[in-house]
């Protein structure tokens, strides 16, 4: 079957997905996690990401100052386990501020468009 | 290959391309991630893993020269988008005029032996034909030099007007004058010549003078040609303004004397004796090589003016 949507919108809608993936990501590690089961509970909550992405994005998170990790090893083989650094709680909150004002000014602006 | 052998070779690959530093802790973590992940979806297909499962994760994981990317921080562009077409242009055009005037010499004389303009035309590429690559180099290490120290000490964000706004349509007459007077005396010199040379000391009447069939034959091209392009910068003198119709007609006048003056460099001798007459073609090639270059310049910022707006004096 054709997909009726037009070509563009696989791609703008990645746009959208890849703007708050680092805002998704900061909201699961207020407590500590490894990177496949930081994957499985943002999948687990309609936010896949790519293992491709996440990873390395992990990683430079750190390398920002915003996450801590250490290595842990708990049932199984020793793994890496990530969580926000002081700094990165701060920014989440200053994400969360923002993202809540542009979700209602986009509710706005969507509902006025609707309207037209 | 077992599936873990394809994990440990793939984390290899990603790994060798990571700083040291990184290198061991990340390839450790990678390792245990993929193998997760590979477990994962031979559970979700009720069965162990194999290779096709391991290269469908991997390939979907991504080629390994772009995950290392994606592992290191952001780092500084050396081509920025907005010079990209005018670096590529510089350095094609570059390299393409540096071969236009040294290619033509592995052909400018018949072969002496069979495959002599094989042996010639080696010699060119081992020369001039790769040595012309220095000017992209150049442009290169300029260009990574000049982005290192925008990265190092960043420009303040803040837009500023110049100090100076420069009006590119006002012709400098004392410039011009300058130039007309110039032009004036060099075409008088090229005019006289001919009568003059007799009329010099010693042997410069030989040296001097200009092959019989130039005389006739090409010589005389130059004449309407240079007076056109004297009369457009004079109208622009006149005028004080340099308009849409003058900056075209000029750079016209401009190509079609750099075209004469190749012609008369491929045409055959222009002066009578030899050294004489290999001396001013090679002058002649510097100032044709020059020409071009400025065309091309005045040509690449006449495509990007931009509409003069109403009410300001306009250069159409």
């Amino acid at each position: 079957m054709v997909d009726p949507r037009p070509e563009a919108f696989g791609k703008l809608e990645q746009e959208l997905r890849r703007g708050v993936v680092v805002l998704a990501v900061l909201s699961q590690l207020r407590a500590a996690q490894y990177g496949y089961s930081l994957r499985q509970a943002l999948a687990a909550r309609d936010m896949p990401i790519e293992e491709g992405t996440l990873y390395p994005l992990l990683r430079r998170l750190e390398g920002q100052g915003l996450l801590v990790s250490e290595w842990r090893i708990e049932d199984g083989p020793p793994r890496r386990y990530y969580r926000l650094s002081p700094a990165g709680q701060q920014l989440y909150r200053d994400l969360t501020t923002s993202w809540g004002g542009l979700v209602a000014t986009m509710d706005k602006l969507l509902s006025e468009g609707a309207d037209q | 290959m077992t599936p873990h052998e394809m994990i440990e070779s793939y984390v290899r690959e990603v790994a060798r391309r990571l700083p040291r530093k990184l290198r061991n802790d990340v390839a450790f973590e990678l390792r245990d991630l993929l193998a997760d992940e590979l477990q994962a979806k031979a559970d979700a297909a009720g069965g162990p893993a194999d290779a096709a499962m391991a290269l469908t994760l991997l390939n979907g994981f991504g080629r390994p020269a772009d995950v290392a990317d994606r592992y290191r921080p952001a780092s500084f562009v050396i081509i920025p988008a907005s010079q990209t077409r005018g670096f590529a242009l510089t350095a094609l055009i570059g390299v393409a005029i540096q071969w236009v005037f040294t290619l033509p010499t592995v052909f400018a004389e018949p072969e002496a032996f069979p495959g002599q303009v094989l042996t010639r035309l080696g010699a060119w590429w081992t020369s001039w034909g790769l040595g012309a690559f220095w000017l992209p180099g150049l442009l290169v290490v300029i260009a990574t030099v000049a982005q290192g120290i925008a990265h190092r000490w960043p420009r303040p964000d803040a837009w500023a007007p110049p100090p100076v706004i420069v009006d590119r349509n006002r012709a400098r007459r004392p410039l011009l004058l300058l130039g007309l007077l110039g032009w004036a005396l060099g075409a008088g010199l090229w005019i006289a010549m001919p009568w003059l040379s007799p009329h010099l000391p010693g042997v410069l009447p030989r040296v001097f003078a200009f092959d019989g069939a130039f005389l006739r034959e090409r010589a005389p091209w130059l004449l309407p040609i240079w007076a056109g392009h004297f009369g457009v910068h004079v109208a622009a003198f006149v005028q004080g303004r340099w308009t849409a119709l003058t900056r075209r007609l000029g750079l016209a006048f401009s190509l079609a004397i750099s075209v004469l003056l190749a012609w008369f460099i491929a045409a055959g001798p222009v002066f009578a004796a030899k050294a004489t007459d290999e001396a001013a073609k090679g002058l002649t090639a510097l100032v044709v090589a020059f020409s071009l270059i400025a065309a091309a310049v005045s040509l690449y910022r006449e495509q990007r003016r931009l509409p003069t707006p109403r009410g300001l004096p306009s250069g159409a």
